[in-house]
């Protein structure tokens, strides 16, 4: 009586999350043309208003602003519905996320905050 | 008669004790013995940073000149942990801080690390010696920074595989021009070019310095310079390996290798040109460690250089080598020791078939000293195995990846248990395994019968039932981590085995058949551990217990439940289960 189920994810190429088991770094060097050295994920930090504590996202695994704040939600046991992302880039300011392409955002991000909704 | 050494004596003699395991021994003779003991140990390692609490390491010893942390579970570097889940280093530098300002190495993996950890690092401890980060994240150059400006006695510092956010390569021009103490640098893992004048006067003005693992960032053309400033070296990793077709930049290579009499390993080798290979082979003689794993070298041009290495105790590789490379290892290398072959191409159309099973069997025939395989391959079968087990039963590590999961014995379509089984049999001293191919409950047996020295487990998409999971539990009496993806495993074997987890570090098991249910029984009658069920699909009260978990994460700690996961993660606490 087999209740269980592989849970395939997507996430990597081949369907199966974490599957071969190769770190990261050494992904990089498998895809045609692509050497390591140097890590290809996009990790930023990111902060609760009101919480001491830092964490760290890696962007790369994200594709709309949606998941975005719906992980860090999560990550800080809030509902996704209750926090405004803003974000600071690389000139410093900080802005309310959601505003540009999903792309200029990667690229220009440098940290991350999630503000309460008043 | 009863008479006892003064504690002077006692501390002197016990400061020739040095492994963990013997000082922990020591400690449990008697009482005067313990107090001793943890007043002049000197280093501890804690394989859990969620075992134990700062406060409670502190308390019982309170001079530690070392300390090593590990956080995440092994699985986190295969992106099976989400982000968020914990291991922060945080508490345990600010409390350390205070603690022991005479700390001198930190040694942390898997963890967290914050620039604010880093700076307090740098500031509190006058006489930091020792960094290394391993499969760390959660810092920035800026943090370095710190390090470099403010630890005048740093001795090492080390990023290894660390994700790091990389601002700008000048944190390494913060090393003042006073500091003369290097011995160790690896910053292999950063993506920014570093200042090449800052980075070469630290080089000319640190005699000690042994080992130095460039980035890929520093160009082929000016590592001659960096060779000329230290031919002590004894590890070097270079930068990237190709430099167009310059033979200036060749000549001055192999001039400079030529200096380096000490040098025994090499890395690096990024978008490596065979041509300037032959460049090292002066050095080739004395290398007892290559790791070419980062290069797309082919088989005939790594040939020719393991040819050269008659005394080469590691090697690192893509399957680029191929069995005819591998032919030519166990030929040229009696020395070998460890064998680490990468997949290249893993999303590839068609697959290489020319590293198959061969290539290791030649390698376990020739090289009478291998202790530690791992080998990632498309094709397997029982009597290769078999030869291999009966080749080396000197083998302590081994680990097996086929790379389509579920793959049978390709010449005879049966499950790999009899393979795995002579395995155990065979090497009576393996402290690590990891399985893969068409498996059943078989090969489990066998483990849980042969594997009594098997301290670390690696099970995927194997296994038919629960009895599987009970002859691991029940037979390896040395088991200290077991972790399981997608296996059939679930409560009947778990539950039947509830005391054994409180002699293992810790278990991991997703995408298996464990119930909400059975977690809060598991947690019920084990106070001693933390059952950690980690499941991103919203909260767990509204489930029914026969609801299957995501993933399983359980240890044993006398720090009691942790109190900074994420939303998604919950401990099952004896409350919860009373609630049923």
């Amino acid at each position: 009586m087999l209740q269980w189920l592989s849970i395939r994810t997507k996430g990597e190429e081949n369907g199966v999350v974490g599957w071969p088991p190769v770190k990261s770094s050494r992904k990089t060097l498998c895809h045609r043309g692509g050497c390591g050295g140097g890590s290809k994920s996009t990790y930023v930090k990111v902060q609760m208003e009101g919480d001491g504590i830092a964490r760290k996202i890696n962007l790369n695994l994200h594709h709309s602003y949606n998941t975005l704040v719906h992980t860090l939600a999560q990550m800080f046991g809030k509902c996704n519905e209750d926090v405004k992302l803003t974000y600071q880039d690389k000139e410093g300011d900080w802005l309310l996320a959601g505003d540009v392409p999903w792309g200029s955002f990667v690229e220009n991000v440098k940290r991350l905050k999630l503000v309460k909704k008043t | 008669m009863v008479y006892s050494l003064p504690e002077e004596v006692l501390e002197h003699v016990f400061s020739f004790i040095t492994s963990d395991k013997d000082r922990n021994a020591v400690s449990l003779v008697c009482k005067s013995w313990y107090e001793i003991e943890r007043w002049c140990r000197r280093k501890v390692f804690v394989g859990n940073c969620y075992a134990v609490s700062p406060g409670i390491m502190i308390r019982r010893f309170p001079e530690l000149r070392a300390v090593e942390l590990k956080g995440k579970p092994h699985f986190a570097d295969f992106n099976l942990v989400p982000d968020g889940w914990g291991g922060y280093a945080c508490s345990w530098i600010d409390e350390m801080s205070r603690a022991y300002p005479w700390l001198e190495e930190i040694r942390l993996k898997r963890m967290v690390v914050s620039d604010e950890s880093l700076e307090l690092i740098s500031t509190a401890f006058k006489n930091f010696k020792v960094l290394v980060l391993s499969s760390c994240e959660g810092f920035s150059t800026d943090g370095l920074s710190a390090i470099a400006s403010n630890c005048r006695n740093l001795k090492e510092l080390d990023l290894r595989e660390s994700e790091v956010m990389d601002l700008s390569g000048r944190w390494l021009s913060h090393f003042p021009d006073t500091f003369t103490s290097l011995e160790s640098l690896n910053i292999s893992c950063l993506g920014s070019e570093v200042s090449f004048s800052a980075l070469e006067r630290l080089v000319a003005r640190s005699p000690n310095l042994k080992t130095l693992r460039l980035n890929r960032a520093v160009p082929l053309g000016k590592l001659s310079t960096l060779l000329h400033q230290a031919p002590q070296l004894v590890e070097l990793g270079t930068g990237a390996y190709s430099s167009g077709i310059r033979s200036d930049v060749y000549t001055g290579l192999s001039k400079a290798f030529l200096g380096c009499k000490e040098l025994k390993g090499l890395s690096g080798f990024w978008d490596a040109d065979p041509s300037y290979l032959p460049a090292l082979y002066s050095v080739c003689s004395r290398l007892t460690t290559l790791n070419l794993s980062y290069s797309t070298i082919r088989s005939p041009d790594i040939t020719k250089v393991i040819g050269q290495c008659p005394n080469l105790q590691r090697l690192w590789v893509l399957d680029h080598i191929e069995d005819s490379g591998l032919n030519a290892l166990a030929l040229s290398c009696k020395n070998l020791q460890e064998l680490r072959v990468f997949p290249s191409d893993l999303y590839a159309a068609d697959v290489n078939v020319t590293l198959t099973e061969q290539g290791l069997v030649s390698v376990s025939q020739g090289c009478p000293k291998l202790q530690s395989v791992l080998y990632f391959c498309h094709q397997m079968s029982n009597s290769a195995l078999i030869t291999i087990a009966k080749n080396r039963p000197n083998l302590t590590c081994f680990r097996l990846c086929i790379i389509e999961p579920r793959t049978p014995d390709y010449l005879t379509h049966e499950p790999l248990d009899i393979g795995f089984g002579a395995i155990v049999k065979h090497c009576k001293n393996l402290n690590r395994l990891s399985l893969s191919g068409l498996l059943t409950d078989r090969v489990f047996e066998y483990i849980g019968t042969h594997a009594k020295k098997l301290e670390m487990l690696s099970i995927a998409f194997a296994g038919d039932s629960d009895l599987g999971l009970h002859h691991v539990l029940s037979g390896c009496e040395s088991l200290k981590k077991l972790e399981i993806r997608d296996c059939p495993f679930g409560d009947t074997a778990l539950l039947a085995n509830v005391a054994k987890l409180a002699t293992m570090r810790s278990l991991w098991m997703s995408s298996c058949a464990v119930s909400i249910g059975a977690c809060k029984i598991l947690s019920q009658k084990m106070p001693m551990l933390n059952v950690e069920v980690i499941d991103e699909n919203g909260s767990l009260d509204s489930r029914l217990d026969s609801c299957l978990v995501e993933k399983l994460y359980v240890y044993r700690t006398v720090a009691g439940p942790r109190s900074d996961m994420p939303g998604y993660i919950w401990t099952m606490d004896r409350e919860s289960a009373n609630r049923i």
